[in-house]
Formats: C-alpha cells, structure tokens, sequence
C-alpha cells in the first residue's frame, strides 16, 4: 500500500467514525514512521475499544489499510488481530436483522 | 454457538465469510515467506476448523484439525515447555 493511499484512506476513516479519530491519528503517525511494532501494539490495544472492535469500523480497517502492511507484522500477533477480525465477520450485526 | 431456527441461513453465510476470510488471511502469511510461519498458521487454521464445526462442515473440521494436531506434533519450542514427569521411586 502506497502512504499516500493509506493516509487517504486513514482521513476519511477519521471523518467516518470521528469518536476514533485520536486513535486512527495515532495509527497515521506511526504509519508514517514505519514503525510497525508500536502499531500493532496499538491496533492490538485498540481491539479492546468498544467502538473500535465494530464490524461496521474492523472489517473495513483491516482490509483497507492493514493488508497493505500485514507482512511487515510479526505474523503470530496478526494471527490474532485476524482472528478478531474474522468474529465480526461472524457477528449478528454482521449477518443481518433478525428474520 | 448453536445455529439453530430462523436465524440459521443468515448466520451460517456469516460464517462461511468468516471462513473465506481465514483463508485468505492464512494464504497471505504464507505468501508473506516469514522465517517461522507454523504457530501463526496452526492459530488460523483451528479457529477456521472451529468456524467449519458450527456450520456443520464435519468433514473440513476433521480433516484441518487433523493436520494441525501433525502440525502441532513436530512443532518444538512451543510455550509453555513439556516436561515429563520422572518416574516415583517405590517407597520402602
């Protein structure tokens, strides 16, 4: 991924979902840097946050942004990142309305 | 997590998203030539067996836990170590 795609796609995250725009600076700055461990420690923490952890926010976040980084990762903490990810997929949110 | 009633069709297609999303997450690190990529690959491939468990795939389940428990085995330096216990001597 290009930075200039990622720090797009980054600003029109923060417009989308302004209560995470702190964090998704944070994930900006060190994206800039290069500096892929504290991201993922930070992505890793922010698995915790409510509205981080959303279907509607993850799925996007993940595919859209860290994809173009996932091999600069330790493999083993992008495993469980993924998997996160993978429970939205499979959340009741994600699977539609009630019949 | 039981699927069950009305909610089964929606929730199992879901799942096989979530599934589809493993593989490609697993093709991905695999792409990726990482100098270890066993415990990150086993890590994938259980939590896509346990998705292929409740949507019913006996099959699929089966066969990828099966590899990984092959998997599993040769793997050294797996944390936590295992010891095995010596044996007692027999009391006098």
């Amino acid at each position: 991924m290009s930075a200039d795609k990622g720090f797009k796609y980054l600003e029109g995250l923060q417009n989308q979902f302004p209560a995470l725009a702190a964090r998704i600076t944070s994930c900006a700055d060190l994206f800039q840097r290069k500096l892929w461990h504290q991201l993922t420690v930070l992505i890793e923490e922010s698995l915790a946050v409510p509205d981080f952890r959303t279907p509607a926010f993850l799925i996007s976040f993940y595919q859209d942004f860290v994809t173009g980084f996932a091999h600069k990762l330790n493999p083993l903490r992008l495993a469980h990142i993924a998997v996160t990810v993978a429970e939205q997929w499979s959340s009741p949110e994600e699977a539609g309305n009630g019949p | 997590m039981q699927v069950e009633g009305a909610w089964s069709g929606i929730v199992c297609d879901a799942l096989c998203c979530a599934v589809a999303f493993l593989d490609e997450v697993i093709e991905s690190v695999k792409e990726a030539k990482h100098a270890r990529p066993d415990q990150p690959l086993l890590f994938l491939q259980m939590h896509r067996a346990q998705y292929l468990l409740v949507i019913g795939d006996l099959k699929q389940c089966k066969t990828a836990v099966e590899e990984g428990k092959q998997t599993l085995d040769s793997l050294d330096d797996v944390s936590p170590p295992f010891v095995p216990c010596a044996e007692p001597e027999a009391s006098q």
